[in-house]
């Protein structure tokens, strides 16, 4: 067997798992921050079974009239709970004393940071019709800012729980 | 089989070939092991259902299943198929094309069950773009056309999915998406003493590439037609669409050995004329006010599609070619002096242009034709 066909089916094998790997320690490694989600369209039945809204940054997460890349820093109260925007600005000029940071993006006035939609189950869907008052998202962030979604609260309940007693 | 040996006989009675040779040729094509595209094409079918349904069930409703074990799900059954392919790979037989078909197309349903797990958000191009980086060994290495097929489907559609997503600048995503479809089809042209991409997977590219070309510069075409009703200058794009296009000339120039000569002349005829169509909007009507230099360029753009055609011998081509060109040329008479062709001396001079018109057509168009073709 040659060498180079092991490598043409090992190498892409190596490529997906560290793609995945990096997800896996994103999410378990990552500084976890609640952020309040609200709906702003009845869900779109053409993006799939995902969830999509916005998310409140507060005042300081304007981006008025800057467009491009910008990072957010965060800041969550004393005693957990749903974390706000402290300001706004160029990544590369950020306060080193932001902790809590979130890299995304200034599109049309609004702050996208590919946090704006979560999976859920086809089951889900008849309870979940639009976004619910009180919602929020669990993000994780990685050390370049990166926010990735783990999970989406209602009443401060796991979605899941949440249907599941509406259901009942 | 039947239309080699048709065409052996009728070569043999040219005189090219001897009966001898024809029974040579005949009896090495009949000695070569016969593949059956029928079990081919429903061997394709089924793996493809195969695949929709992996993906389907991936997209479904499985929540109850740890992420955890969705992945080692996914990675189990994605080595499985790359050690079955491994396993078949000197063998006779379909089932190698199988499992690395099935090896590079499960590779779509982990990004998707990757992205489904973390939530991953984005335009669908990066998800067909990072696909087609992890599959591209799978179509490299297929011996049928599956693979390559697919590949260079997921390729254009990423491709186009950007554009889409570009839109608010067309003309910079299409120079792009022209460029990408020049570089695709170099790939296609390319070959230098035996190093050339494996042939299912070159014709595939030549056949994209030249699609995508085409499908771009007709759509741009119209898009522009309708939204500026004028030419595109704009440098930057132009300069980068003329790039892909010398990249793709390159390839047909410095392939050893060389194309044959009507062959070479059909390859830099047709990217040219791609080029021109992108370049100047097909139905161009005018540049600016000018509806001469409008017709000028309109003419030009059809002149190199009869040149090309004359080159190859493509008579009927050539024939619509220039009777669009008769046609243009009759209509820009009516666009710069239309308030005066209403008149009645305007009608009889009318009359004429248009019956000079066609004479001229039908007189020179084959004396032209066969001067074009006799310096092919």
């Amino acid at each position: 067997m040659k060498l180079g066909k092991v490598l043409a089916i090992v190498v892409p094998i190596l490529i997906m798992a560290g793609w995945a790997g990096k997800h896996i320690l994103h999410t378990s490694l990552g500084a976890k921050v609640r952020l309040a989600v609200k709906g702003y369209d009845p869900r779109d039945l053409l993006a799939g079974h995902y969830l999509r809204y916005a998310v409140e940054y507060g005042a300081n997460g304007n981006c008025g009239s800057r467009e491009g890349e910008a990072c957010l820093c965060l800041s969550t109260p004393e005693g957990g709970g749903v974390s706000t925007a402290t300001g706004l600005g160029n990544c590369r000029d950020r306060d080193s004393a932001c902790s809590l940071w979130l890299r995304g993006r200034c599109e049309r006035g609004n702050f996208v940071a590919g946090i704006e939609r979560f999976y859920m189950s086809e089951g889900f869907a008849p309870s979940v019709k639009v976004i619910p008052p009180n919602a929020d998202i669990e993000v994780s962030l990685d050390g370049r800012g990166s926010g990735v979604v783990t999970e989406f609260f209602v009443e401060g309940k796991p979605l899941r729980e949440y249907v599941l007693e509406q259901q009942k | 089989m039947l239309t080699l040996d048709r065409r052996l006989q009728r070569w043999v009675g040219e005189g090219l070939i001897t009966p001898d040779q024809r029974e040579a040729i005949l009896s090495f094509e009949q000695s070569a092991p016969q593949r059956s595209w029928v079990l081919f094409g429903v061997t394709g079918i089924g793996v493809t259902a195969i695949v929709t349904g992996v993906i389907s069930v991936v997209a479904a409703n499985w929540d109850l299943i740890p992420p955890m074990a969705k992945l080692a799900s996914y990675f189990f059954w994605q080595i499985v198929l790359g050690v079955a392919f491994l396993r078949y790979e000197g063998r006779p037989g379909i089932l190698r094309e199988v499992f690395l078909s099935l090896f590079g197309l499960t590779f779509l349903a982990g990004i998707g069950l990757v992205g489904q797990i973390y939530h991953l958000q984005s335009d669908g191009w990066q998800a067909l773009l990072f696909w087609c980086g992890l599959a591209l060994p799978a179509a490299w290495l297929a011996r049928s056309r599956l693979m390559p097929e697919t590949w260079l489907m997921g390729l254009t559609a990423s491709v186009w999915i950007w554009m889409s997503v570009h839109y608010r600048d067309w003309m910079y995503a299409t120079a792009i998406g022209v460029t990408v479809a020049y570089i695709v089809t170099a790939f296609g042209i390319f070959r230098f003493r035996g190093y050339e991409l494996p042939s299912f997977f070159r014709n595939a590219c030549l056949r994209w590439g030249v699609l995508a070309l085409g499908a771009v510069s007709v759509g741009a075409n119209v898009m522009w037609y309708e939204k500026t009703r004028n030419v595109i200058f704009d440098r930057n794009n132009l300069v980068l669409t003329w790039v892909g296009m010398a990249i793709a000339i390159l390839a047909a120039l410095v392939s050893r050995p060389p194309y044959p000569q009507k062959a070479f002349t059909a390859i830099v005829g047709a990217l040219t004329l791609l080029a021109a169509f992108y370049s100047i909007p097909l139905l161009q009507p005018e540049m600016g006010e000018q509806k001469i230099a409008g017709c000028v360029g309109f003419v030009l753009i059809w002149s190199f599609m009869a040149a090309a055609a004359a080159f190859t011998g493509r008579k009927r081509i050539y024939d619509l070619a220039t009777l669009v060109i008769a046609i243009r040329i009759i209509v820009v008479y009516f666009e710069v002096f239309g308030s005066l062709a209403a008149t009645g001396v305007g009608l009889i001079f009318s009359g004429i242009i248009i019956l000079g018109g066609a004479l001229a057509w039908h007189r020179y168009r084959t004396k032209l034709g066969n001067w074009l073709g006799g310096k092919a």
